[in-house]
């Protein structure tokens, strides 16, 4: 008996097999057209060099391109894209498998491996199909009052459907047509139709002529679906992994630092047009697929403003789409996307986090904020005011710089000043230095240093502010030069660690700074209060009676993955873990103090710190702990706002053990 | 030495109560060495104003009373005041420090040569000079100065001196004829409007008072809007109040605010939250009234008091009421 | 449209004034300076009117060279250049109103803008000074500034007591601002680099004509007593006589 096979192009003549190679030829011209476009888009950007680490680039695609890293935690989703992509893969192997025998004549489609590979396809196939099912499910009904669609979503949905599905029905016409061939039984879903078109009574010549028909069909939808890719969103097929890959490797807390000269010599700061976005943002416009995952996070865009990052980076796209040439320079700030949209952001950074392809929002928000601020333009006086107050006071309120360290008076607290060198660092930041309220944060960290014996000092009135606000709200140069002059002071010093009580303090020092050339050990005073409580030097007297929850700060959770050291301290402190409210980790909610609104007066229909209480309330707790002051004054703003003082506490962890120790 | 001339403001009839903390000055330098001092009154229809200054002691009342100086511009103040000024051949022009005479007088002292020295708290006569005492730096330097020039010109600030008493013989009130020609001037009034509050604006106020969280609502910035309006301040706000909804959002006082700097600046009621402090941290003096001893704003107050704002406010404005008419 | 605005270098309002020992003068050793807030304003003002129709708008200082870094900062909100006058020591303000009007001579500008009043010697008679020494209309405390459409007048809104008040000025004239004129613009520093090739022209005193005699002259500073912080008092009695005899600010 002969091996099991099929004849290929069995069914089709020898002049429409040529009309077939013409049209695939034609598809590929205009995929290649295409694709040739998208290329000579990406490359009029600006250039920009990335980082080798090849290993690791590689990783990330498997990791997030494979692996759908960032999809884990929606299991539906997950499997739906699984599904769509390998059964994709799958089948496109086949055709290549196929191809290959055709042209090479290779001999290897038959036999057990031709069972195996048409029992694969059609289970595959299956699922591809049970995918696309999800997906409309997924779109249409579960997420209907959610997802924003394009004509472009449904189309590319029922072009898949349409081309997997007369991939099934020509396979049930060719086995019905062939007779029922045994070793069939393996394409299970061929088979199954094959019944079904006999038991409608279709015989030989009807059905290959069915065959036929459906045959031209399907290959019109697949070379249709080749041709029409890379004007699509199935783009993202290429643009997606290729974003991936090119990511950025540095630490997610850093911005990108820009230099005078370039600036001198590009003429430009930030992302002032079209022109100035590079290969690799234009890259990342395009490998966004709609998801809306980013938007879901934001908590700009369920405040009511007019920002969400999925809608940036599409109005971004659909703009350089329209004005491809270098020598159209559409203005982003202010024209492409407006200057409300862009001081709405917090940079919580939850878009960037929750991306699946890690198009990174944050990045384009601050370049064009760069640009905006860099003509003079902020979003309101209060901006300027601060600014003006960190460049000539070296604090945002423009208290004098010889108060700075009297908020140790009467505490024993040396400074460096005084001896030198120590083994801790402690950098108090300007909230803590100047805020009453928040002084409380920085006595209690003493309080608890000194009871564990730590050798530690501060810069006292030498400490000047990061310039962390600087560089968020876009004006680096000013950031660039607090760092600097920061970084010399610093280096006056001897330290083998820097602990500082505010999270924005903690990232800039560790992520930014050396940047400059200021590399230090930083660490945030929960990991420290962590290590110390680990190593029973902070003795704690019996648990703490109230219910506790937790506030992930964005600058210290998302952006430094600083999650567990808070809840390993709250729980010593309270003899059991933290109550979690619904948004945390690493879909924290933000406190909304970040991105410089705690300078800023952004109007807004709905406060952010509101929402973030709101979450705290429904866990029950009478505590907040936080580790932030920004968090810290936000949420207390938001419980005398709701008139709450008496029935829920806002304390950073540090007033929390210092209350505690024996 | 020539004589003194107070330059008298009059606002709806009367006499302003800051004129005639400049006829004290004025009665006072004219005493040494014994000298005239006569006060200028100009406007329209001003008999009443010209009597009631006539009360005061001087040695006469110039008034200039004309249609054109009903809105007078300041070329044409400044030019009766230079009449004025040569008329009684005065060598010493004190006017007090209104909006109105800031305006003008300077262009006084430059017609006339005259070294004019503005918002003068003190002065001290040494042998045959006077010596004035003016602050700069927002209060923080006392600056001791000296006019060189023969004729002098001072801004006195009301609230530094004590106001005239009446005195028993009336002064002689003269008729002061001018010549204005307004086609040379090259100013034209238009219009003037009452701002729509009475009180002043809040980041020009030399008073302010604001609320916070503790006047719980209307009422206790109705008691607010009373201590403001017995001191001619202006009425502020902390950002929870404004975010309550009880004033409105123009009257935030905070780093993203209005930033102000007045001369007594009243927290009642309000925390003091450092983005709040931040907006009023240069106020000169900082009174504080709250009910709890720990909050913050104790620490920038120069004066605190803890206590009830419901039970303070209302005897605080009573003790000013009884000290005004005193 | 030429506009000719003060730029004055002033100390920055948050600092700690200190007084020297001799009390010639201040401690400007380690002090920020900074351009005179209302005079940004005016700045700013100067700024709108060139965008709006054309022009140039030049800022001028009157003090030590120092000063040449306030006018560097004017220049990056986007002046185009900045005049000088170059003179140690402490100017009274008729001094200053004469060496503007010598300015005013050789530029010919069709409006002098400048704030009301200064943070630190907080005199406010400069503009008013120089518009008598020029002969021209003046308009101060300018919360409002409308130019006719051949800018040949002005309608100036003005922020008096009690209310608003509005003049019509023939130009050229003096007008002074006031701080509800407008928000000045943020001056970054890729502005200010920008600035960096605008010229300013240092002219000495005698330069221009203008002889050196102050009419006022300053004796001597003092630091003024300081507040005790955080007194509490124990009863509105107590208070209000706190705040009328020892703070004197009732």
């Amino acid at each position: 008996m002969a091996p099991p096979t099929r004849e290929i192009f069995g069914n089709i003549l020898p002049n429409l097999r040529l009309a077939f190679y013409v049209l695939s030829a034609l598809a590929t011209l205009i995929f290649s057209y295409g694709v040739f476009k998208r290329i000579a888009l990406y490359r009029a950007g600006r250039s920009e060099r990335i980082a080798g680490a090849f290993g690791q680039r590689v990783m990330l695609v498997l990791e997030h391109g494979l692996g759908l890293k960032r999809l884990r935690r929606d299991p539906f989703a997950f499997l739906m894209h699984q599904f769509i992509f390998w059964g994709f893969v799958v089948l496109f192997i086949g055709t290549v498998i196929v191809a290959l025998e055709h042209h090479g004549r290779l001999g290897i489609y038959r036999g057990p491996f031709y069972v195996a590979v048409s029992f694969l396809l059609d289970l595959f196939g299956l699922l591809f199909m049970i995918g696309l099912g999800m997906a409309a499910y997924r779109r249409w009904w579960v997420g209907r009052e959610r997802f924003r669609t394009a004509p472009e979503d449904l189309g590319t949905l029922l072009l898949l459907f349409a081309i997997a599905t007369s991939g099934f029905v020509l396979e049930g016409f060719r086995i019905a047509a062939s007779g029922f061939p045994v070793s069939e039984w393996w394409s299970f879903v061929g088979y199954a139709l094959a019944e079904v078109f006999s038991a409608l009574g279709l015989e030989g010549p009807s059905l290959w002529r069915a065959h036929l028909y459906v045959w031209w069909a399907h290959a019109f939808l697949a070379l249709g679906f080749i041709a029409l890719l890379p004007f699509t969103k199935l783009l993202h097929m290429f643009t997606s992994p290729a974003n991936i890959a090119v990511a950025s490797l540095a630490p997610k807390g850093a911005l990108t630092p820009v230099s005078l000269q370039e600036v001198e010599e590009r003429g430009t700061v930030g992302l002032e047009s079209l022109h100035d976005l590079s290969w690799r943002h234009r890259l990342a416009l395009d490998a966004c697929t709609r998801c809306e995952r980013c938007q879901e996070v934001c908590p700009a865009y369920h405040s009511g403003t007019p920002l969400t990052p999925m809608g940036l980076v599409q109005q971004m796209r659909r703009r350089l789409a329209d004005h491809p040439s270098p020598e159209r320079r559409g203005r982003l700030p202010g024209e492409v996307i407006s200057s409300d949209e862009l001081w709405a952001c917090t940079t919580c950074r939850a878009c960037v986090e929750h991306c699946p392809v890690l198009i990174d929002h944050l990045e384009l928000i601050v370049g064009m904020r760069r640009s905006l601020v860099a003509e003079g333009n902020l979003y309101d006086a209060s901006a300027r005011t601060t600014l003006t107050n960190i460049a000539g006071s070296s604090n945002p309120w423009g208290f004098p710089q010889e108060d700075r360290g009297k908020w140790a008076e009467g505490l024993s607290v040396k400074t460096m000043k005084e001896v030198g060198g120590a083994d801790v660092l402690f950098w108090t930041g300007c909230f803590a230095s100047y805020d009453p309220r928040a002084q409380r944060i920085a006595r209690a960290f003493v309080k608890a240093l000194q009871r564990a014996g730590v050798d530690f000092a501060i810069l006292g009135n030498e400490e000047r502010c990061t310039g962390d606000p600087a560089r968020r709200i876009g004006e680096e140069f000013l950031f660039q030069e607090r760092a600097g002059a920061n970084i010399e002071t610093l280096n006056r010093y001897r330290f083998d660690q820097i602990i500082t009580s505010c999270a924005h303090c903690f990232n800039t020092l560790k992520n930014e700074y050396p940047q400059f050339g200021g590399r230090y050990t930083v660490r945030h005073h929960s990991e420290f209060l962590a290590d110390l409580v680990r190593e029973d030097k902070l003795p704690l007297k019996a648990n703490l009676e109230e219910a506790l929850t937790y506030h992930d700060s964005c600058y210290l959770g998302r952006y430094n993955e600083v999650y567990d050291p808070p809840r390993e301290v709250l729980a010593c402190l309270a003899g059991r873990r933290p109550l979690e409210m619904a948004s945390l980790r690493e879909r924290g909610l933000c406190c909304g103090g970040g991105g410089g609104h705690m300078w800023m007066e952004y109007k807004a229909e709905k406060r952010i710190n509101h929402m973030r209480l709101d979450e705290a309330l429904a866990t029950k707790a009478q505590v907040v702990a936080t580790a932030c002051p920004y968090c810290l004054h936000m949420l207390e703003d938001a419980v005398k706002a709701k008139d709450l003082d008496g029935s829920l506490e806002v304390k950073d962890i540090a007033e929390l053990i210092a209350d505690r120790l024996e | 030495m020539g004589s003194i001339l107070v330059v008298a403001e009059h606002r709806r009839g009367h006499l302003r109560a800051a004129s005639l903390s400049a006829m004290s000055v004025g009665k006072e330098l004219a005493g040494h060495p014994h000298s005239a001092w006569h006060i200028l009154v100009m406007g329209k229809g001003i008999s009443a104003v010209a009597e009631e200054a006539a009360r005061y002691g001087a040695a006469s009342v110039l008034s200039a009373d004309h249609e054109l100086l009903e809105h007078p511009v300041a070329q044409v103040s400044a030019s009766v005041v230079a009449q004025a000024t040569t008329a009684v051949e005065a060598t010493f022009i004190v006017a007090p420090v209104t909006p109105w005479t800031k305006d003008f007088l300077p262009r006084v002292a430059a017609r006339l040569g005259a070294g004019m020295v503005s918002d003068v708290v003190g002065y001290e006569i040494e042998g045959n000079t006077v010596v004035f005492q003016r602050t700069m730096y927002a209060g923080a330097v006392n600056a001791a100065v000296m006019i060189t020039t023969a004729v002098k010109i001072i801004c006195a600030r009301p609230t530094a001196f004590p106001k005239a008493k009446p005195e028993e013989r009336p002064s002689a009130i003269v008729p002061l004829s001018i010549e204005i020609y307004p086609a040379s001037i090259g100013t034209t009034f238009l219009s003037y409007e009452d701002r729509p509050s009475e009180r002043p604006d809040l980041t020009e106020a030399a008073i302010v008072v604001a609320g916070g969280r503790g006047t719980k609502g209307r009422e206790g910035f109705q008691l607010l809007e009373e201590l403001a309006d017995l001191l001619g301040g202006a009425v502020g706000a902390s950002r929870a109040a404004v975010d309550l909804g009880w004033v409105p959002a123009d009257l935030q006082i905070g780093q993203t605010g209005k930033i102000v700097a007045p001369s007594l600046y009243f927290a009642v009621g309000i925390s003091g939250a450092i983005q709040h402090v931040a907006g009023m941290k240069d106020s000169k003096v900082i009174v504080a009234i709250n009910k709890d001893p720990e909050a913050p704003i104790f620490q920038v107050a120069t004066y605190g008091l803890v206590a009830d704002l419901f039970a303070a406010i209302p005897t605080f404005v009573e003790a000013v009421k009884q000290t005004k008419e005193a | 449209m030429k506009v000719l605005v003060a730029c004055k270098r002033v100390p920055d309002p948050s600092a700690k004034i200190k007084v020297k020992q001799d009390g010639s003068s201040i401690e400007a050793e380690g002090l920020k300076f900074v351009i005179s807030a209302l005079d940004e304003v005016a700045i700013e003002e100067g700024l709108r009117m060139k965008e709006r129709r054309g022009g140039e708008v030049i800022l001028f200082s009157v003090g030590n060279v120092q000063a040449e870094e306030q006018l560097r900062m004017g220049l990056a909100m986007g002046a185009d250049r900045g005049i000088l006058v170059v003179y140690e020591g402490f100017p009274d303000s008729d001094l200053v109103a004469r060496a503007i009007a010598a300015i005013f001579r050789e530029e010919q500008p069709d409006l002098v803008l400048m704030g009301k009043v200064s943070p630190d010697t907080e005199a406010g008679q400069v503009g008013q000074l120089a518009a008598e020494y020029l002969g021209l209309p003046q308009a101060t405390f300018a919360s409002k500034i409308e130019l006719d459409a051949d800018g040949s007048k002005a309608v100036v809104t003005r922020e008096v007591e009690g209310g608003h008040e509005r003049v019509e000025v023939q130009l050229p004239a003096v007008i002074t601002c006031d701080f509800r004129l407008n928000t000045p613009r943020y001056a970054s520093v890729p502005m200010i680099m920008k600035a960096r090739a605008k010229p300013i022209t240092k002219a000495p005193l005698d330069g221009l004509g203008v002889e050196a005699i102050a009419k006022v002259k300053l004796r001597n500073l003092l630091p003024s007593p300081q507040r005790k912080a955080g007194v509490r008092v124990e009863s509105v009695k107590d208070l209000l006589r706190c705040l009328k005899e020892e703070a004197k600010v009732i």
